[in-house]
């Protein structure tokens, strides 16, 4: 497979990489955006120069952010409405630190930073994500007093070795899930499709909301000749009322950040909002059905507002290491394995943006926020708005050679089955293939300088 | 590579029912994610046969929901000791087994379990100060050892104050900072410290974030908020005061418990070695009252158990001991007192160091300090039992709200006029200075 790029493109992706390392500095346009920093607390630093008020709304945010809900009735109204139905009790929780959630390492131990989505399988190649009709689109392990958690999903693994040259070799591991103690029927295999999906990094997304649909689609028109050719996933806004380009979600399923935090908040929490006014409940589940009745907006808007700027506050941390030579030697690679067409090295936020801090800002967050088809061995087969079983979107690549010193548990992939920055590379296939097979063809040396320009950015 | 992925499609996503594989142990707490987090995710691997549910529930939630039917818990633990009083008190408590109890130490004879056997201690934290060593050093302070210390005038606008009332972990902070003292060099404390700091009613690490941004120099917080920061990078330092209150959090078996053996699994596991240790990690760090557990301390960590210059710090007190009843009434008077008046009392306190500058010999200085330092309520006031009872009820009694709201307002007319007194005396005392 040969990949061909426009000429203007390649340019535009080799000035970007390379601008970035010769002038040393990546950030020095955006000082107002980002924090120099490299320990445990790396994703959770506040972007400097912020208004008092706009502070107080991050500290506001941040305490939602880390409060633990708890199940009503409750003295503190503010904190109440966990359930009937939800995966964990905090945003915390499976965003420790504000890092990448984890997948279980083995059958005996439960998801704590992961979820399962559920869905039957669509009957024409048009039908939007049906959600499970026992259980909804979300498994929810936990239950309120009075309702049944949903039940558990259970991961295995089976390893495989892969040969690279110059004599390494790493172990890749390729989850099953099965389901335990099911409270509300059995899930049939023949027309339940299921997804699990680790929670992401917190970092940087208010700057990839901020970007607006005429940059995606030029991206996916400058891609649309290569082998790489991403496409925009259309999704459901809840707010507008229409269909827009997706930016959030490991499949671009969610239109914006204020929609994917409402979404986590009644989807994880069973936490109601005006976005989502309504519990989740299924026919089925009774009980969840008898509870979540006149639930209204658990979450109050100013609430939701303060979790929202706190989200758009947090500072992406500043590339590092850009003089070392390995990092420098890794650039060149990044870029000639071609993983700088889809982890897009630069993308200028518009001058109208509703945030005036970002309004033209250049922002290197190393995604087109595009679907492409990474193959079969990373599929799950589960359609969500135009997204098929096998295409995802490009997860943005900033700040990722922090995750292990924010979470050291940190996984990487939708699922969490990679386990290092290397292992998730030599799952890339389908459009990826090309770049894969670069990699695994390096020497040695190269490799690891490659790796290190991943965890410089 | 094509035969890799090949390989590896193989394996499919099955679906089945399997058998319960795991038993449902159920835990109220009131800890943060972070601790919650280590302990499932340790005590799941160490115990695979039980699968954790928390219920988070603050005390006085998880009073109401432990003694309703609603309760579907097997194991509270928490940091509220108020609460297994009561619930011991109630008979709603198993009593564990001796071997449990044994491993919690006593720090300098003092021992943290319920002398009745029905909760254990699983960790101590104490309040002190967090302090910016930079900031320190730029504004030429002596780095403080003791309460009394951030009172002194060069700590102006440098401190951050939580406010009790309003901070959760801050709710034995008036008590903490009296200890040592009698009750009116223990008022004095609190209000010449409050009055050369920045109130914070924000929750969270706000207070670690205050100081390590610089914007004050110091701090009054729970030691495991700064020790967690400082250990995950930030430059701060934490002091212990000369007297040090430590705050105990324990762990019981409910009566009703429906998993018995699985309760006293996770007690087990929470007082064990490994439990101990965990509370080391960089995101709880936390005091282990296993004294054996300390061998494995990071460098620099903090031992109660060998903390000699606080030997005789946790008790007897010189005052009376911080009854629970007692700290929502010294909460109030707080607010009634300093709260309300905060502004001006920062301006009367910095005028009265001005004119000490000026004429340290005026003798006039001495009522002002007086005036502005007198607790507004007797020692034998706030230990009545009756007004203790009528504040911890409040929200809950019509009566006894209206009770409370009559001495605040009392308390705040005292106040006032003691600081309309100090303020015209102060304005005196300027003017003839300048005469």
């Amino acid at each position: 497979m040969k990949m061909k790029l426009h000429l203007p493109f390649l340019g535009f992706t080799l000035l970007s990489v390379l601008g970035c390392v010769l002038t040393g500095n990546a950030f020095e346009d955006n000082e107002d955006l980002h924090v120099k920093i490299t320990n445990a607390e790396s994703y959770t630093q506040v972007m400097p120069n912020l208004t008092d008020d706009e502070y107080r709304q991050f500290l506001h945010g941040r305490s939602l952010f880390k409060q633990a809900w708890t199940i009503p009735p409750s003295e503190d109204k503010r904190a109440s409405g966990l359930g009937p139905l939800y995966n964990r009790f905090s945003c915390v929780a499976c965003h420790l630190a504000n890092g990448r959630g984890f997948a279980p390492n083995g059958p005996e131990q439960t998801m704590k930073a992961m979820l399962v989505r559920l869905s039957v399988k669509p009957e024409t190649k048009h039908d939007v994500v049906k959600p499970h009709p026992s259980y909804g689109d979300q498994l929810n392990e936990f239950g309120v007093p009075g309702v049944a958690g949903e039940g558990r999903a259970v991961i295995r693994y089976s390893e495989t070795l892969v040969r690279l040259s110059g004599g390494e070799s790493v172990s890749l591991r390729m989850p099953s899930m099965m389901f335990e103690n099911l409270a509300y029927g059995s899930i049939s295999p023949e027309n339940t499709l299921t997804s699990a999906r680790i929670a992401p990094a917190m970092i940087g997304m208010g700057l990839l909301d901020a970007i607006d649909e005429p940059t995606i689609l030029q991206l996916a028109a400058q891609q649309k000749s290569t082998n790489m050719a991403g496409k925009p996933n259309y999704v459901w806004d809840a707010k507008q009322n229409k269909m827009v380009i997706g930016k959030f979600g490991w499949k671009a399923n969610v239109p914006n950040l204020k929609q994917q935090i409402a979404s986590a908040f009644v989807g994880d929490l069973g936490i109601t909002s005006t976005i989502f006014k309504h519990h989740p409940c299924t026919a089925m589940q009774l009980d969840c059905l008898a509870m979540a009745k006149n639930a209204g907006a658990e979450l109050a808007d100013d609430q939701l507002d303060a979790i929202d700027f706190y989200h758009r506050a947090l500072a992406v941390p500043r590339a590092r290491n850009q003089q070392d030579s390995d990092v420098i030697l890794g650039a060149k690679l990044f870029n000639e394995a071609k993983c700088a067409v889809c982890h897009v090295t630069e993308m200028k936020i518009a001058g109208d943006a509703s945030y005036a801090k970002f309004r033209n800002k250049i922002i290197r967050p190393y995604t087109d926020l595009l679907l492409h088809d990474m193959g079969v061995a990373l599929a799950d087969n589960r359609p969500d708005f135009l997204a098929s079983g096998q295409e995802w979107r490009t997860a943005p690549l900033w700040g990722i050679g922090l995750a292990k010193i924010v979470n050291e548990k940190s996984g990487y992939l939708h699922d969490g089955r990679a386990r290092s920055i290397l292992e998730a590379v030599l799952w890339h296939d389908g459009e990826a293939a090309e770049s894969r097979e670069f990699v695994v063809k390096m020497t040695p040396v190269d490799r690891k300088a490659l790796i290190k320009f991943v965890e410089s950015i | 590579m094509k035969s890799v992925f090949n390989a590896l499609l193989l394996v499919v996503t099955l679906f089945s029912q399997l058998s319960a594989a795991s038993e449902r142990l159920v835990v109220v707490t009131s800890y943060p994610q972070e601790v919650i987090s280590h302990f499932e995710a340790a005590f799941e691997d160490a115990y695979p046969a039980y699968q954790l549910a928390f219920i988070w529930k603050q005390s006085n939630d998880a009073l109401t929901f432990i003694t309703s039917k609603q309760n579907v818990a097997d194991v509270y633990w928490t940091p509220s000791k108020s609460n297994f009083t009561k619930l011991s008190q109630a008979g709603a408590l198993i009593k564990l087994d001796d071997g449990l109890l044994s491993s919690v130490g006593s720090i300098h004879g003092v021992s943290f379990n319920d002398p009745n056997g029905y909760y254990a201690a699983t960790e101590i934290a104490g309040l002190g100060m967090v302090v910016n060593p930079a900031e320190i050093a730029n504004l030429k302070l002596t780095p403080p050892t003791d309460w009394t210390d951030l009172a002194a005038p060069n700590y102006k606008a440098k401190v951050a104050f939580p406010i009790p009332s309003k901070i959760g972990f801050a709710t034995g902070l008036l008590g903490a900072m009296m200890q040592g003292k009698t009750w009116e060099e223990g008022w004095q404390t609190i209000v010449t410290v409050a009055a050369n700091a920045k109130l914070v009613d924000s929750g969270a690490t706000f207070i670690t974030d205050e100081v390590a941004s610089g914007k004050e120099a110091v701090g009054i917080t729970m030691d495991f908020f700064a020790a967690s920061a400082i250990a995950k990078g930030a430059n701060l330092r934490y002091v212990y005061p000369l007297h040090v209150t430590y705050s105990p959090a324990h762990i019981a078996i409910l009566k009703n418990a429906s998993n018995v053996v699985g309760a006293k699994a996770f007690v087990a596991f929470a007082l064990s070695t490994q439990g101990q240790a965990l509370l080391f990690h960089p995101d709880i760090r936390k005091l282990p009252v296993n004294e054996s557990v300390y061998a494995q301390k990071p460098s620099g960590y903090f031992n109660p158990f060998q903390n000699e210059a606080n030997a005789a710090s946790i008790l007897p007190y010189k005052d009376e001991p911080p009854k629970l009843g007692r700290i929502t009434v010294l909460n109030s008077m707080f607010d009634a007192a300093i709260t309300l008046h905060h502004a001006r009392l920062v301006a009367i306190y910095s005028q009265y160091h001005e004119a000490m500058r000026a004429n340290p010999n005026d003798e006039r200085l001495h009522a002002v300090i007086t005036l502005i330092t007198s607790p507004v309520a007797s020692k034998m006031e706030v230990n009545d039992l009756a007004l203790q009872h009528a504040f911890s009820v409040r929200t809950k009694e019509e009566k006894a709200e209206r009770l409370a709201k009559q001495y605040e307002a009392a308390w705040a007319n005292l106040a006032n006029e003691r600081y309309i007194k100090a303020s015209l005396l102060l304005d005196d005392i300027v003017a003839k200075n300048i005469n």
